[in-house]
């Protein structure tokens, strides 16, 4: 591909960036969010048209027009979500769309016979009669990869393939990626995991807004933080630690919190202070209970028994009591459940907040240009990348969606505040910088519940770390106690074993 | 990176919707054309006849558009519901029960004057379709029942209903068919065109369109709406009471549809008439949805489907013959 550019109104995608692909070469695409990698994918796959630029393959020019073009070239995707029919069997799943047979009858006996021999040809390791819907996200992901296979591809595009698999997971594809690799298969992964970069590419190629920065790093002589430099564009460090240096009284206090569901006790009987000022981590395997203590500290759900004050006042009753109260949240989910993907900006931005006498009159008619000026406000404030406010949240990475949760949860100075992995997705740019707003609030004297899956955003983040196995907290500790491992074994529910040493 | 069209979203969606409804009408133009000339007789001819009326004068015109006004008003209601990602299939007994309590308001109480009897009226039906349609959304909302089937099926018990009424104890002496009182003359809505149907509804119907859309556009409760509509979860995390905002929106758009019942009795019949639109129930619903669910936008859907739906009327009304 060379001198691609592609222009959409307000920005430049692509700025004649060149690409080359090797035969039988595994690349990784790095960059951030909005970096340009997905674009150019597209193009490479006849998504979308590039705004000029040529693409070559085998030396010949082509003009993918449709993904089906690009299919018959041998160029497929394999997308982040996966395109699979649940109640269909592999088989079926493998071959829809290009199912073999004639006369409007399928040739199920051939079909099944060609996606045996593909997966004894590269281990898959899948029985192809089962139904998707019985398998685990690793085996559909290698039912979404034997179904370019099947489509003959020699280039294969893979769409954050890692995304969604636990660590096992993970070493299983890159087992199956060198696997195709020595068939001859070129394949790109678009990621921005640093470690499995180094651990899985042959060559690295970086974009950074739309521009080509280096496309011949080799992994093998490059360390993580050299890699997020190039796509960051500037020194990163997540490691970092800022201790909290004023903290103050207890500001909320929750006592005696259990939760039931399904009989049993999700979360019992679970207390903890967190004082202005500080960090309270928690940190916890997911399903441990969490979720429910999230709920029940934002009014979401009824709780079985509870004692909660902020600043000494007893709080009680819905999630919009709380909210008012003075207790933010920053849900763990932010499109399920912090946002609204089909509204504007700036209509996310007031959500929750939007009966405030700043966004509506006492006739319950909105003030549009308050709303506006808010949205514009906080937007630049908290460096949300948009042409404008009245684009749609779905128009937005996952990064700048959060930075929207985060805008408009940390600028009504909450009293304290519930926040769930606020940076699960987004790439290493907006992580820093929602790490360091994070610290901007707690040292406003916030109150800060921080709920994480991952360990070194805890650690790093934390004045004080619970951890929490099966609704319990089995330790608290101040961060830098523990190494990874006695963590670990605390998440697990082996704290008997620490003790016992 | 999907920045484009962003500015110009807003009038190429309101563009699509014209455009579509524009389709529509051509296509069902077309296909009616094959099934006349299929029948031996002349598409030409027909649609001469047919437009003839329609365009031509201005009774054909007023005809038309009083035809489409209760539509207008069930499009409206159906796609308000649908904003909260509700189906209201049940427009058409709520119409029906409008209708109903508008004919009743109408032919009993009396001594009012127009300015005071019609207002009574329509809110009269408003609250009778609005009441009916809470219902509903409260048996949702609480039991997980579904709306459409209970919508449907009450469609069924109130038509049957109101017949029984007009058959039974409402049934003026003397009279031939199913049918109540005839309404005082202070009910009656006033004409927009002389010796036509087409009344102030038309008027009506246009202002409630306008003011959902105010609500829905500008309003905190049309904002709540929004959300819970296309996120409870979210809108549940905020502190909206999604149950509250469910109920009120269906029972809202109940009263609409209760409102085209009025329309019809207070402007086209001046009494309730055993069965008066049951030929054209569920087309109601599904020409909203060419409006792309908009309030306004509905608006050249209804036209666009009244004008092929009431072909047959004006054909047979008429008496006009084709061969």
């Amino acid at each position: 591909m060379e001198k691609i550019t592609k222009i959409y109104p307000g920005t430049v995608a692509l700025d004649k960036v060149d690409f080359y692909l090797n035969e039988g070469e595994i690349l990784s695409l790095l960059g951030e969010n909005g970096a340009g990698k997905s674009t150019l994918m597209k193009i490479l796959y006849g998504l979308i048209d590039p705004t000029s630029g040529d693409v070559y393959y085998h030396g010949e020019k082509i003009n993918f027009r449709r993904p089906v073009d690009a299919i018959e070239k041998g160029i497929c995707m394999v997308h982040q979500h996966f395109m699979l029919v649940p109640a269909f069997t592999v088989t079926e799943n493998i071959i829809a769309g290009s199912e073999p047979g004639k006369n409007g009858f399928v040739d199920m006996r051939r079909a099944r016979k060609e996606v045996r021999d593909l997966i004894s040809q590269f281990k898959f390791n899948i029985d192809p009669d089962t139904k998707v819907e019985n398998l685990s996200v690793g085996e559909q992901q290698r039912v979404e990869i034997l179904k370019v296979l099947y489509r003959k591809a020699d280039v294969i595009i893979l769409d954050e393939p890692t995304a969604v698999l636990t660590p096992q997971e993970v070493d299983d594809l890159f087992v199956i990626l060198r696997r195709l690799r020595a068939e001859g298969k070129s394949i790109i992964i678009i990621t921005h995991k640093l470690k499995e970069t180094i651990a899985l590419a042959d060559r690295v190629m970086i974009l950074r807004d739309g521009k080509l920065i280096r496309d011949d790093v080799d992994p093998s002589k490059v360390s993580t933080n050299q890699l997020s430099e190039m796509m960051v564009g500037r020194e990163v460090d997540l490691q970092e630690r800022r201790p909290a240096k004023n903290i103050g009284d207890v500001s909320l206090h929750v006592k005696g919190l259990t939760v039931e569901e399904d009989g049993k006790k999700k979360v019992n009987n679970v207390s903890f202070d967190v004082k202005a000022g500080e960090i309270l981590g928690i940190a916890g395997v997911e399903g441990n209970g969490q979720t429910q203590l999230i709920e029940a500290l934002t009014g979401m759900r009824r709780v079985d028994s509870m004692e909660l004050l902020l600043n000494g006042e007893k709080i009680t009753g819905t999630s919009d009591r709380f909210l008012r109260a003075g207790i933010a949240h920053v849900p763990e989910d932010r499109l399920s459940m912090g946002l609204v993907k089909e509204m504007s900006i700036k209509e996310n931005m007031i959500l929750g907040y939007h009966r405030e006498d700043d966004c509506c009159d006492r006739r319950g008619v909105l003030k549009r240009k308050e709303i506006n000026d808010k949205g514009n406000r906080l937007k630049d404030q908290f460096l949300v990348k948009a042409p404008n406010v009245d684009a749609k949240i779905d128009e937005l990475s996952g990064g700048n969606q959060q930075k929207v949760v985060i805008a408009r949860a940390f600028s009504h100075n909450p009293k304290a505040i519930i926040i769930a992995h606020p940076t699960r997705g987004v790439d290493i740019g907006a992580m820093e910088y929602i790490h360091q707003q994070m610290i901007e609030l707690r040292d406003k004297g916030a109150a800060i519940l921080l709920i994480s899956a991952d360990l070194d955003e805890v650690k790093t983040l934390s004045d004080r770390l619970l951890i929490m196995f099966e609704g319990e907290i089995v330790s608290e500790t101040m961060p830098g106690e523990l190494t990874d491992i006695e963590m670990g074994l605390l998440m697990t529910g082996g704290h008997s074993m620490i003790e016992e040493e | 990176m999907r920045l484009d069209n962003l500015k110009s979203s807003k009038y190429s969606n309101l563009r699509s919707s014209v455009v579509n409804s524009f389709f529509a009408l051509v296509f069902s133009l077309v296909l009616g054309a094959v099934f006349i000339w299929v029948t031996g007789y002349s598409p030409f001819e027909t649609y001469k006849a047919i437009f003839g009326l329609s365009f031509s004068t201005i009774k054909g015109f007023a005809l038309t558009l009083s035809q489409a006004t209760p539509l207008m008003f069930t499009g409206i209601a159906f796609a308000l519901a649908y904003k909260v990602k509700m189906i209201n299939t049940g427009a058409e007994g709520q119409l029906y029960a409008g209708a109903m309590a508008a004919a009743l308001v109408g032919a009993y109480v009396t001594n009012l004057p127009g300015i005071v009897h019609i207002p009574l009226a329509l809110l009269v039906a408003f609250i009778a379709g609005g009441i009916i349609a809470g219902l509903v959304a409260i048996a949702r909302v609480y039991t997980g029942a579904s709306e459409i089937i209970l919508t449907l099926m009450l469609n069924n018990v109130i038509i049957l209903f109101t017949s029984y009424l007009a058959n039974g104890p409402l049934k003026p002496e003397g009279s031939g068919v199913g049918q109540t009182e005839r309404i005082a003359d202070s009910a009656r809505l006033m004409r927009l065109v002389p010796q036509t149907q087409l009344t102030i509804a038309l008027l009506i119907v246009i202002a409630v369109a306008i003011i959902i859309q105010f609500m829905l556009d500008r309003t905190v409760f049309g904002y709540e709406l929004k959300v819970t509509g296309n996120n409870r979860r979210a809108a549940e995390v905020a502190g909206i009471n999604v149950s509250k905002i469910s109920i009120l929106t269906f029972a809202l758009s109940g009263a609409i549809a209760g409102m085209g019942g009025a329309a019809m009795v207070l402007g086209v019949n001046y009494r309730f008439i055993e069965g008066f639109l049951i030929r054209l129930w569920i087309c109601r619903n599904i020409n909203s949805c060419t409006g792309c669910l908009q309030p306004i936008r509905g608006h050249t859907g209804c036209l666009s489907h009244r004008y092929t739906e009431g072909w047959n009327n004006n054909l047979e009304q008429n008496n006009i013959n084709t061969n």
